[in-house]
């Protein structure tokens, strides 16, 4: 995978979620993980498919959820609902569709987004058969958030 | 129910039996129930997205042991290899039997609803307690087949 798209992603990322009020106070180190991901409980998955095809998954603990969906609404949530996963649904819409932007505009790279599905599970593994997924933890005021990339040309 | 879809979910048993089939003999459907795949065991989910004209996602689910017992059936009869446990080789077959049903649900959707329709690559989600779709914008229809090695859930969501 060429490093270069992982960049409108991270970007993205901040950007939106400062919007919300909330920070990236630390970007972890990068990491590969060979077509094998462990979920830390609640993961938006969204597939790319245009002149890069793969998967971003947005992978964060069911309290980083919480605490993302209580800035993002203004108010505290306390368990997982249907304004829960819809709003880190949105998040990862926001920030899929921005680093879609990103990519098109500076390096002509064109793609679509597929709808979110949102993954729960504190034993989930993700994996698919042929591409390896770049891990970029963040870590924010809300908690870590991994963003993680599978993607070929 | 989306209207168009229902035609196409009610092939699917069809569709799957035609891929068991090709792997191996000891594999039927026994029976359908028009109710979502429960998740109440250690679960593995093969999720693909169609996109195209018609875009949505299906996933198949199973539970362990039907997983274990429907790649030993193929695994025996195709290779003479007995499986016994979630490893590679179980979960490499059960990702090519999801792949040619799903393969066959996308090219219904492209004859019968007259929309492009192709597969990203897969996923294989394991152990997940629950798949959600975007409740903004889609709808999930599921069915649960009863096989002989076990039941296998059936969920698009579009």
């Amino acid at each position: 995978m060429n490093i270069q798209y992982l960049n409108p992603f991270i970007q993205g990322f901040c950007e939106i979620l400062a919007e919300f009020g909330v920070i990236v106070e630390k970007r972890g180190q990068l990491s590969i993980a060979s077509n094998l991901i462990k979920s830390d409980g609640f993961a938006v998955l969204i597939g790319i498919n245009g002149q890069i095809k793969g998967n971003v998954i947005y992978d964060m603990s069911r309290q980083t959820a919480l605490d993302l969906a209580s800035k993002m609404y203004g108010t505290e949530m306390k368990e997982i609902t249907e304004e829960v996963t819809d709003s880190i649904s949105e998040l990862g819409n926001m920030v899929s569709g921005k680093a879609s932007g990103t990519l098109h505009s500076e390096l002509d790279i064109f793609f679509n987004i597929t709808p979110p599905n949102i993954v729960f599970g504190e034993q989930t593994i993700v994996t698919n058969s042929t591409i390896d997924f770049i891990v970029i933890p963040l870590d924010t005021n809300c908690g870590r958030v991994k963003i993680n990339l599978a993607i070929k040309e | 129910m989306n209207n168009d879809l229902k035609p196409i979910l009610n092939m699917i048993p069809q569709l799957a039996e035609g891929v068991f089939s090709d792997y191996s003999q000891e594999i039927r459907i026994i029976s359908r129930k028009n109710v979502i795949y429960p998740i109440n065991q250690p679960i593995i989910s093969f999720l693909v997205h169609f996109f195209g004209e018609f875009s949505g996602v299906i996933i198949l689910s199973i539970g362990e042991n039907s997983l274990v017992r429907l790649a030993n059936s193929i695994a025996t009869d195709k290779f003479d290899i007995k499986i016994n446990e979630v490893q590679g080789l179980a979960t490499s077959i059960f990702s090519e039997i999801c792949n040619n049903i799903a393969g066959r649900v996308a090219a219904q959707i492209s004859s019968q609803l007259k929309k492009t329709c192709n597969l990203l690559s897969p996923l294989l989600i394991y152990y997940a307690t629950d798949i959600l779709p975007d409740s903004e914008s889609a709808s999930a229809y599921g069915i649960t087949l009863t096989t002989t090695q076990g039941d296998i859930g059936v969920r698009i969501i579009c």
